[in-house]
């Protein structure tokens, strides 16, 4: 569960790029049609076409895929969720990384626009310059925090310029001075 | 002449025992059962009240019930 502050408001979520899912939902798609096609090729051989005939061995060669094709569904479902909740949400005040490394292994991290150094942006690949994805870095001014890296985030130029608006504003706000008295008579001395 | 080694088997032979199946299909449901928990907790806990959340849930209790309800149709029909 996420906590913000009051007022505080997400402005941007940040994933990563839908190709990136596509390729393991289509290892699946492919996993679901390959007994039909290995189902198929076998028809062809007269003897287990016969014993295909009989209703009873259709039966059990249908319920067993029913199985496999539940089985299939849900990893689907595992995996997307594990890429859904893996995100960055970008706020008026900061950036929140939930890294979720596992479906029971979530990691959250807050990382205020001042203390941003840095963010380097990287595409690399003829996919990637195409589909518009690539990996942000983003480098904090303490050596003790580490970095926030996000790997074939969608459209890591436009991430790029709103974090540094973000970081332009906060570093232009003015900070009051709160001088004390004992202050003022040094340097009238 | 080489024999097609198929003719061996006695395919039609075998004998399918039904309480075995539906002990497979109880295995997968409890398998099921886990995992949807699972992921609704989830989905409940930090979707954020996300519209994608939202049509994801009720596209996999859409098609998982449906393919269910195939295998228990199929079952009975043995």
């Amino acid at each position: 569960m996420l906590h913000l502050d009051p007022g505080e408001t997400i402005v941007l979520e940040v994933r990563k790029h839908w190709f990136v899912f596509f390729a393991y939902g289509f290892s699946l798609v492919l996993a679901a049609i390959l007994p039909l096609v290995f189902f198929g090729a076998t028809l062809l051989v007269d003897p287990i076409q016969s014993a295909v005939n009989d209703l009873h061995i259709g039966s059990l060669a249908s319920f067993a895929y029913m199985v496999w094709l539940l089985v299939l569904w849900m990893a689907f479902f595992v995996q997307w969720t594990n890429y859904y909740l893996d995100v960055w949400y970008i706020t008026e005040k900061r950036i929140i990384d939930v890294d979720q490394k596992g479906i029971f292994h979530r990691e959250i991290t807050s990382l205020r626009f001042d203390k941003i150094q840095d963010i380097t942006v990287e595409v690399r690949g003829l996919l990637a310059t195409f589909l518009n994805f690539g990996d942000i870095r983003v480098q904090t001014a303490s050596e003790s925090s580490k970095d926030f890296y996000l790997r074939l985030a969608a459209h890591p130029e436009r991430i790029r310029q709103i974090i540094f608006s973000h970081h332009n504003r906060e570093a232009e706000k003015v900070q009051s001075v709160k001088v004390l008295p004992h202050e003022l008579n040094e340097t009238k001395e | 002449m080489i024999e097609n080694p198929f003719m061996a088997l006695a395919i039609s032979a075998v004998k399918i025992n039904k309480n075995f199946l539906w002990a497979a299909l109880i295995l997968a449901l409890l398998f099921y059962v886990i995992i949807s928990g699972v992921l609704l907790f989830h989905w409940q806990r930090y979707g954020m009240g996300s519209r994608k959340i939202k049509f994801a849930r009720n596209l996999y209790f859409l098609v998982s019930v449906a393919i269910l309800f195939g295998a228990v149709t199929i079952l009975t029909s043995i």
